[in-house]
This record gives structure tokens, sequence and C-alpha cells, in this order.
């Protein structure tokens, strides 16, 4: 019943979203406003639908797998309850939650990041490969824009900033202006696709 | 004996990982020690992100809007850090939002620490709105109701009660909105902020993205642009506050050169081991 409701559900609000956009009456406004705050409802409802499938596949996980294989999910719940709980008796930087935050969550967070230039490192030295023309000319543009970027690249070549930044203004802003007109114009179509009810919002086709 | 050399040049490209690795780590960590900084010709866009801070009179306020967390805030906190000092020796001042739910306690304690240092107080100089989901979302009210997503700040203050953001209506309250993203709210805050409200932003954001909006610069949609860690450290220098992004400018520097060898080495191993498969003795 519900989700026979989805499709004439999108159709009026989405219709309604594009009318108050080009209507600028105090009426649409008001819809407007009402939408917004639906959107960050929504948004916010998301958020926690996500956590308890979250919880649930870990909770299968934990249930069904070998020692070895529940020791990650029983971690992560373990995190995730001592996060929660924490959290419930404040969190600014003095409380639990915060030293937390400050000495769990934020070090493994940067060193996850910090692991992507050893990984990138070796990746490059194995996988980057003057194979063909286009890979030449991307290698080629890589490394004036790496060289060009810091300041021993302009030490050593001392013109180097001058082609980077005409790789950056010419060539680049080309094909991402194109990527931009080519996203916006897919989203345009997806949205009206939507609207006019020839596709469900869940993003199942009718035929 | 060419052959030998070749031989050797070859059984590069088999080389263990660890090793790079190796290289990496004292590529970042080395300079990081000597603590070097050098003098940078800054871009036209990161003159143009200091420029827009540099024209506040006193008593106007920002909206500074930020998205980043521990993984991202190695280039992007040096921004903030700049901008919110420069913004608060000009006694502008400023309203702030986060749009990364694990990134709230750092920026929010960032931003604290330097209002204290400059001895500026909560609620008259600055105001903290948190975070909320849905960066479209929280762009629009922000222009049309600001009130309805944020009706308390970050700490539990009724905004109505605070005297920096008593009176909020929407972006014509803010002289300038800076945006300084390591994701996609960027994107929305030129499709909502400036597409829509005409709002006028200013962008700092991860060196990965940062070209992407070079376009945004030059369709005069967006007016000042710094990204990575070498837009942080040019805007430090024009705002004449070298601190960490110039410091951390050499590592970055060393680890560059690095990949570019790495990247030349690697290669020319490559083309070794293709020649010798292909030459019978």
């Amino acid at each position: 019943m519900l989700r026979a409701l989805t499709r004439p559900l999108a159709i009026l609000l989405g219709g309604a979203a594009i009318l108050v956009y080009f209507v600028p009456h105090q009426a649409g406004q008001w819809v407007e406003a009402r939408l917004v705050d639906w959107l960050v409802l929504l948004q916010a409802a998301a958020l926690v639908a996500g956590i308890l499938a979250l919880i649930r596949r870990q909770l299968a996980r934990v249930r069904s797998g070998s020692l070895s294989q529940r020791i990650y999910p029983m971690l992560m719940l373990g995190s995730m309850a001592a996060m929660l709980i924490a959290g419930l008796f404040g969190t600014t930087a003095a409380t639990a939650f915060g030293a937390l935050y400050g000495s769990v969550l934020q070090p493994i967070q940067a060193s996850m990041l910090s692991l992507l230039a050893f990984y990138m490192a070796s990746a490059v030295f194995r996988s980057f490969r003057l194979t063909s023309a286009p890979a030449t000319i991307l290698l080629i543009s890589a490394l004036v824009v790496l060289l060009a970027r810091i300041p021993l690249g302009e030490q050593m070549i001392p013109r180097i900033s001058v082609f980077a930044t005409w790789i950056i203004r010419g060539p680049n802003v080309a094909a991402t202006r194109g990527l931009w007109i080519g996203m916006g114009l897919a989203a345009v179509a997806t949205a009206f696709r939507v609207i006019l009810g020839v596709q469900g919002p869940s993003g199942g086709g009718r035929s | 004996m060419r052959i030998s050399y070749l031989g050797l040049l070859a059984s590069l490209s088999r080389i263990d990982r660890r090793i790079i690795y190796l290289l990496v780590a004292c590529a970042v960590a080395l300079p990081l020690l000597a603590a070097s900084t050098t003098r940078l010709i800054p871009a036209e866009e990161s003159q143009s992100f200091h420029r827009a801070i540099a024209q506040l009179a006193e008593g106007e306020t920002v909206l500074l809007a930020v998205e980043y967390n521990a993984g991202t805030a190695f280039e992007l906190e040096p921004m903030v850090v700049t901008l919110v000092e420069e913004v608060f020796s000009r006694n502008a001042r400023m309203v702030v939002s986060c749009f990364d739910a694990q990134g709230v306690g750092l920026v929010e304690e960032t931003i604290a620490e330097l209002a204290a240092a400059s001895g500026k107080t909560y609620g008259t100089d600055w105001v903290f709105l948190g975070y909320r989901p849905s960066a479209p979302g929280v762009i629009i009210s922000l222009a049309t109701a600001p009130y309805a997503v944020f009706p308390r700040d970050h700490r539990g203050n009724s905004l109505s009660d605070l005297p920096l953001s008593s009176s909020l209506s929407g972006y014509a309250d803010y002289q300038l909105v800076a945006v300084i993203a390591s994701g996609t709210t960027a994107q929305d805050w030129v499709i909502y902020g400036t597409g829509r409200f005409h709002a006028p932003i200013i962008v700092g954001l991860g060196g990965g993205i940062g070209p992407t909006f070079q376009s945004f610069i030059d369709a005069r949609t967006i007016t000042g642009l710094i990204a990575g860690l070498r837009g942080a450290a040019e805007y430090e220098q024009l705002a004449g506050r070298p601190a960490e992004a110039l410091r951390a400018l050499s590592a970055q520097s060393t680890a560059h050169v690095l990949l570019v060898l790495l990247i030349v080495v690697g290669n020319a191993s490559f083309f070794a081991a293709r020649w010798l498969e292909r030459t019978p003795y």
C-alpha cells in the first residue's frame, strides 16, 4: 500500500519543488520551506535507517560467523555502543565522548587517509605506464602539475607553472565544464522521469 | 654489460613494496623535522580569496561553512585557522556551520581556541550552528528560514537569544560566505548558494577536487579559490601568517618529487624488461 504511494508522491512533490522554484510567491515560499524541512528530516531518518541496517548486518555476522569472523563485527558494535553511551553524558571536549573522539576516532581517520600516500606511491610505480598515446598525455600532464604545485618543482624547472596553469585553465576546464553540464543534464533528465511518472523514485523503471 | 644494466633496471619492477613505503615515510618525515619554509608565487585565485577577506570591515559578518574531518584536516584546517584569525583580527564576526557529522568536534575545538586567543566572545563575535544532514536543504534554509533548521546552536542556546544570530534572515546578513570543504558540499554551495541566492562565495578545497572548480572561477561564479596544501600555504603567505601549511608544503614537495621519480623509474624498468623479453640473448 505504502509502496504504491511513492510514485504519486514523487510526482506531486517533485512538481511542487519545480513550481515554487520559478514562482516567487509567498505561498510558494511557504511550500518550499516545508519541503526543505522534510528534506532535512528525511535525510536524518535515512541516517538512522542506515545505522540500524548496519547493526542488523553486523549482528547477523556475529551470530553466523566463525570466531575469527566475529571479531571485527563485535569490535564495530562495541565501538558504536561505547560512543553512543558516552554521548549520552555530553559531547564537549571535556567529556568521555570528547576523549574518545579526540584520542581514538581522529587518529584512526587521519591514519586511514595517510595510508593512501603509501598505497598511491606503490601503485604509481607499478601501474602508471606509457603504453599508449592517451596514457602518455595523461602521464606528462600529471608530472607537470605535480611538479608545478611544489616550490621544489618551480626551482628545478622555472617556467613549469606556466605549463601547469595552461593545463588547468585549458584542457582541465574544458573537460570539467563538459562534465558539469553533462551531470546537470543527467540530473534534470532523471528528475523529469520521476516527476512524469516514467520512473519510480526508488530507481525502478516501469518497463 | 649493457644487458646487465638493463637487467638491473628491469629487476627494479619487482622491488619490495615495503621499500617504497619506507621511501615515502622518509620523504614526508625528514622535511618536517627540518622545518624549512619557502617563498611562493600565489595564484590569481588565491589572491582573490585573500582579497575578499581583507576587504571585510569591522562588524561585518562572515558565514563559514566547513566540511572536513580528521582524515582531510591536514590540508583544510590550516585554511580555516588562517581565515578565522584574519576575520577576528578585522573585528568582523562569524557564523559557523559544519557539514560533516564527524568533523563537528574538531571544527568547534579549533575555532573556540582561536576565538579565545583573539579575545572574542561566543554569541557576540561568533556562533557555531553545528551539523544538520542534507547540505542542499541546509543551504536553502539558511537563505530562507535559518531558524527552521537551526532553532538552537550546537551548544543548545536559542539562536534568537544570541546577539549575533538574533536577527538572521538570509544571505543578505553576510558580507561573505566562505566554504572550506573536502567533498561535494562546495558543489551544493555553487548550485544553491550562488546559483539561486547569489551569495558571494569564496571556496577552499582539498587538492584532489580543486581543479574541477577552476571553471567556476573563470565564469566568476565564485570569487576566490584555494586548493590543497599549496592553496593553504599561499593564503598563509598572503595573510602574513606563516603556519602549518607552509611548513607542511616542504614535506609535500619531497613526496611529489619522489612520486615523479617513482613514475620515471617504474617506466624505465617496464621498458627495460620489455626490451629484454624481445631480445633473443
